[in-house]
């Protein structure tokens, strides 16, 4: 498939990543599984005897596995809402945008990105409240007669981290997307496929490898995420990550790193699981 | 080219996304002018007063300053080390390189809080002090997988026999590297710079970690002062951001056409 | 003729060296870096920058948790300052964060009002106390609910179903609860920690959201999001400052108050210029500035003849020096207090979202 070059340049290639990945992420999961392993006493003080207590702690107390259930399902929300309005949104640019604007199209998507998080979620407030823009113009085309109450609930989490996880859903499906031979699109147009059999039979598994990583993309960040929800969803923007974060901020360092372990060991078994399923590779370098 | 119904229905889909959008964009750039110090609407009275105190308060600006300057070393540093993983990644068939994707994807999905405690956890055991190096470590590890996946993305695209070319024309490998490859890759490059540079300006979670006492991350900085009490001021700092990088994203995009028109005259 | 003007100048400067404490008069240079709350000190800092030459790095947080972890993150040897009170200095001092007074150095100490003289059982100050004030108020938005609020038991007693915030902090609404049962501020039995936590799930109930600092109270009550919320007086003259049109109501049930002051963070850089900071803001003068800066009584006692007789009448703060004694002030309960209020908060925020 690729030309064999010498073993040696690939040492000089992979040196550098692999030494950046090493110190700066396995080694420092490997500290915080440690952390996992000790506890914190009455004085705020390390205990460094290895135990399980703190994940004992969280399967026998109900409220972190009904929380991390709760995040699983927003994000599967997320994901599913990302890669339903990425797609036709990305072959729409690939099919119908003049190749000079597409670019600056996804650009366009990601500069709001460059707009502090918080600033966004205050204004995703003043779009979502109920004196707020939508309210607003729902009332005044008519189409309902009292406000909606969005803002604070499930459905205003998951519109706000769509909004954010868009872009990232994006670009791997774009990705795909200008990779598509439309030629192929085109003789099966001849051969008589319908425009949705075209999309069925011909587009989509051509595509899957980009939506897969769009979706590994989007769901699994999402599960970790707690301050988009908590200013959006209040009671009902609980997550997980917020559980994790109080951890950390009351000083139960342990606690914190036992739950951060959980979600990862959930994170690596996603990967796992969907890399049975398909050729994650694939997905991932495209080719 | 003609366009059949399906295409404008789509194309009008796009344009109503992009209104949505830029909505709370928008609001964000109208509350700067706001009169009062709460964010509501309507907006009663107008005013520039929240530019004029953003450029009084130096403590945000030299925020904004080491966040720009962390946005592009940490862009910089990403984009060589994912290039380097790229190369290795596409041009070699070794043992383990599922293993070695795998552990680069890591980074990019993983929790922000799990990685900034445990760069910190690590930074204490270690010895090492918060602040400004901490910070621009922190942010290259996030940017890293992100500028990999993109600059291989365009790498394999990349026809290799242009690099056989060269080779069979005399050129070293470092040559056909410098004059053939880079090139040709040079939009993925750039786009994994911008990419880089976006994670880094917009992190938050990470750097709450990583942060000493006297160096804060204009995201940091926002939110201690809207802890404080939030004011336009913030919002005016937001849309010196935006127009930035509009102006940013504008010349990259310019880049990239001329790149591609350059090589098509040749 | 020069000769001796330097001279007589030198030797006025000698005599005038030798009658002041060292730090008073000599610029100490350098920075000092400071954890405060916001717009809390800064009115100070000015006079304070000039006196002594220091460069003055502040940093804000939004509760106490949040300043010890930045502390923590930053380590020992970074931070030489840091506000803390109502209990939380107890947290600070076992995770030995600050370090003790010397109040030797700290002359302005004496000055402070006996009652806010937070000395430590082991005997030593940790901690000045630098402004105090009260907790547990209603802050609510007389136009839409037509009317006063005095009591806890007005707020839940449903005309105000999902209207109601709630402050994210897990001992504040212990205590809140707890007063409304009757309780008294102190160790609570199981009996008691039982019915605290079935009174706030019903509670609960009615609250529409929980909010983690006062600007996103005040944004909430803008917008009319929310009609009723809780805070102390600091938030409330923070919403007042913001122009909402709010009232404030002291639950008939009770409330607990708060005292703040600046501690000296463990190794911290420069102690010279850290004592020096807490005398000047714990000096008459700059806490005679209190009460229009902040809306605060002064700390110190010797400020009180320095306020002119409308301020404290206004503020009564006669009566309130008068009944210093019988303030129930907040204080630290023990880590396993606080470990349960953390899970029953946890618990009845979970319940409100079902």
């Amino acid at each position: 498939m690729q030309n064999r070059q010498p073993r040696s340049s690939l040492l000089v290639l992979l040196g550098l990543p692999l030494l950046t990945l090493v110190a700066l992420f396995v080694l420092p999961i490997a500290i915080m599984a440690t952390y996992s392993l000790w506890s914190v006493n009455d004085n705020y003080q390390l205990v460094t005897t290895p135990s399980l207590d703190q994940y004992w702690k969280i399967i026998s107390t109900p409220i972190y596995l009904s929380t991390l259930l709760s995040s699983i399902w927003i994000a599967l929300l997320t994901t599913v809402f990302s890669v339903l309005i990425a797609v036709p949104l990305a072959l729409t640019i690939g099919q119908w945008v003049h190749p000079r604007w597409r670019v600056l199209l996804i650009v366009g998507l990601i500069l709001p990105g460059w707009v502090s998080l918080l600033i966004r979620t205050y204004s995703m407030n003043l779009v979502l409240g109920e004196s707020g823009v939508l309210n607003g113009l729902l009332l005044r085309a008519g189409l309902i007669d009292a406000p909606l109450a969005i803002l604070f609930t499930p459905t205003a989490v998951v519109i706000g981290l769509v909004y954010i996880y868009l872009p990232y859903t994006l670009v791997p499906i774009y990705a795909s997307v200008s990779r598509l031979d439309l030629s192929l699109i085109e003789a099966a147009e001849n051969l008589g496929a319908g425009p949705f059999q075209r999309f069925r039979h011909v587009v989509l598994p051509l595509i899957m490898p980009g939506v897969l990583a769009g979706c590994i993309i989007t769901f699994i960040p999402a599960l970790g995420e707690y301050l988009v929800p908590n200013l959006l969803g209040g009671l009902a923007g609980i997550m997980y990550g917020n559980l994790i974060a109080t951890a950390f901020q009351s000083f139960d360092w342990p606690l914190g790193a036992a739950l951060s372990m959980v979600l990862l060991a959930i994170i690596l078994g996603c990967l796992y699981g969907l890399s049975r399923v398909s050729n994650l590779s694939r997905s991932l370098v495209g080719e | 080219m003609t366009r059949p119904i399906t295409a404008w229905l789509a194309l009008s889909f796009v344009a109503v996304l992009y209104a949505l959008v830029y909505l709370p964009i928008a609001l964000v750039v109208l509350t700067s002018l706001n009169e009062s110090t709460i964010t509501t609407l309507p907006i009663d009275d107008y005013s520039l007063k929240w530019f004029w105190l953003l450029f009084a308060n130096t403590r945000t600006l030299s925020a904004l300053w080491t966040s720009i300057q962390l946005g592009i070393l940490s862009a910089c540093a990403a984009t060589a080390i994912g290039l380097l993983a790229a190369l290795a990644v596409v041009r070699h068939e070794f043992p383990g390189r599922r293993a070695f994707l795998a552990l680069l994807t890591l980074p990019m999905i993983a929790p922000g809080v799990v990685l900034g405690v445990s760069l910190l956890l690590a930074a204490r055991v270690v010895g090492f002090k918060t602040g400004f190096p901490a910070l621009f470590l922190g942010h290259t590890l996030l940017a890293l997988p992100y500028c990999a996946f993109i600059i291989i993305s365009s790498l394999a695209r990349f026809d290799r026999s242009f690099e056989d070319a060269g080779r069979g024309l005399g050129a070293t490998e470092l040559q056909v590297l410098r004059r053939v490859t880079l090139p040709s890759i040079a939009p993925g490059i750039i786009g994994a710079l911008l990419f880089g540079f976006t994670i880094s300006i917009g992190e938050f979670v990470v750097s709450f970690f990583l942060t000493s006492a006297g160096t804060t991350t204009l995201p940091i900085r926002i939110y201690s002062i809207v802890k404080v009490g939030i004011t336009p001021e913030i919002n005016a700092v937001s849309t010196l951001i935006l127009v930035v990088t509009l102006a940013m994203a504008l010349f990259a995009v310019r880049l990239t056409w001329a790149e591609k028109n350059e090589r098509r005259r040749k | 003729m020069v000769k001796r003007a330097f001279l007589a100048t030198a030797l006025a400067g000698i005599l005038a060296l030798s009658t002041q404490p060292s730090w008073a008069q000599e610029k100490i240079g350098g920075e000092i870096n400071i954890l405060s709350w916001g717009n809390y000190i800064d009115f100070a800092l000015p006079s304070f920058e000039e006196k002594y030459g220091v460069k003055v790095n502040i940093d804000y947080y939004g509760d106490e948790q949040e300043a010890m972890n930045k502390i923590r993150a930053a380590g020992l040897g970074s931070h030489d300052v840091v506000f803390l009170g109502a209990g939380f200095e107890d947290i600070a001092i076992k995770q030995k964060l600050i370090a003790p007074l010397d109040p030797a150095l700290v002359p302005a100490l004496a000055e402070i009002f006996p009652r806010l003289q937070m000395t430590k059982p082991d005997g030593k100050s940790y901690c000045a106390t630098y402004a105090f004030g009260l907790n547990g108020i209603i802050t609510y938005d007389p136009a839409k609910t037509g009317g006063k609020i005095a009591s806890w038991e007005e707020v839940f007693s449903g005309k105000y179903k999902d209207r109601i915030g709630k402050i994210d902090k897990s001992n504040e609404q212990i205590w809140r609860t707890a007063l409304s049962l009757g309780y008294t501020y102190g160790e609570l039995t199981e009996e008691q920690w039982k019915n605290v936590e079935e009174r706030l799930v019903e509670n609960m109930k009615q609250v529409r959201t929980v909010y983690s600092h006062y600007d996103q109270l005040a944004q909430l009550l803008a917008n009319g999001e929310i009609w009723v919320g809780d805070s102390d007086d600091g938030g409330f003259r923070q919403l007042k400052g913001k122009g909402l049109k709010v009232e404030a109501g002291y639950p008939k049930e009770g409330l607990t108050a708060w005292y703040d002051g600046p501690c000296i963070v463990t190794d911290a850089p420069n102690q010279e210029a850290a004592y020096a900071f807490i005398n000047h803001v714990l000096s008459a003068e700059v806490q005679a500035r209190l009460p229009k800066e902040l809306g605060y009584a002064p700390a110190n006692a010797k400020a009180m003849p320095l306020l002119d007789e409308q301020t404290k009448v206004d503020m009564g703060l006669d009566g309130m020096v008068a009944g210093m004694d019988s303030i129930q002030f907040q204080y630290n309960l023990g880590a396993d207090f606080d470990k349960r209020a953390i899970e029953i908060w946890e618990r009845a925020k979970a319940s409100a979202s079902k």
